[in-house]
């Protein structure tokens, strides 16, 4: 790894596990609301003027990213709080992601989950989303542009 | 109930808000309201209401859906209506029709 990468790689980490500290609050303290408000925001992939094309290496660093900051933190970390981490971690590097919600019915009963798409690529810690049938988001995402 | 040849009934036809999407799932329908976090499974015959009233359906053509596809009277289908719509209002899943 070059130092570049290296500093890049380092600052995706702490980026991270910031947003693993705001979202751990959020979803202890804040309340399903609060949560669905988070949620909602983050299905719209942030139209930013600045967003950079979806470069793949950035994509795989900022996932790397993650997952090393969930290994060193205390709580679980369930699936629409990784895709929440995870999705800021990419916005900050100006990649338009998305949090992706998906239903599936498993032994008579209704599952949900979530994952990050950006530039066509599926982020999924638990490698599960094709089992999942996605909700249209899309719907919200042309309600919500964000200027 | 009907009136000069159609059907009127009362907060019908609706318009679903916004923050509400939905997804078939075999023979359900899965709602999820982004407002509340909540998700919603609808059976078969909530999933064919539901489905007339985002097209914007009329209180008569989804009462004809309802006894095409089920042995029930019109007034029976018509009741099936109200009550479910009222409970999607009371979830403030769906609001008044602009």
């Amino acid at each position: 790894m070059t130092g570049g990468a290296w500093v890049a790689s380092a600052l995706d980490s702490w980026r991270a596990l910031r947003a693993l500290v705001r979202t751990t609050l959020l979803f202890r303290l804040g309340g399903r609301r609060a949560v669905a408000r988070a949620t909602l925001a983050a299905v719209v992939p942030t139209a930013r003027p600045d967003a950079l094309p979806v470069d793949e290496a950035t994509v795989w660093r900022a996932y790397r990213a993650v997952r090393r900051a969930k290994r060193l933190w205390p709580f679980s970390v369930r699936c629409l709080q990784t895709a929440l981490v995870l999705r800021e971690v990419l916005t900050r590097r100006g990649l338009p992601a998305a949090v992706c919600l998906g239903v599936r019915l498993h032994n008579g009963k209704l599952e949900g989950h979530a994952w990050v798409e950006v530039g066509g690529w599926a982020l999924d810690d638990a490698r599960i989303w094709q089992t999942f049938a996605a909700l249209p988001v899309e719907q919200l995402r042309t309600k919500q542009v964000i200027a | 109930m009907t009136q000069s040849g159609s059907t009127h009934l009362s907060g019908i036809p609706v318009r679903v808000r916004d923050t509400v999407v939905a997804r078939p799932l075999r023979e359900e329908m899965v709602l999820l309201d982004l407002d509340s976090g909540i998700y919603y499974s609808l059976n078969s015959l909530g999933a064919l209401i539901w489905s007339h009233l985002v097209r914007g359906a009329t209180p008569a053509a989804i009462i004809a859906a309802i006894t095409a596809e089920y042995d029930v009277q019109p007034e029976a289908a018509a009741a099936d209506l109200q009550a479910f719509v009222a409970e999607l209002r009371a979830r403030n899943l769906v609001t008044e029709s602009s």
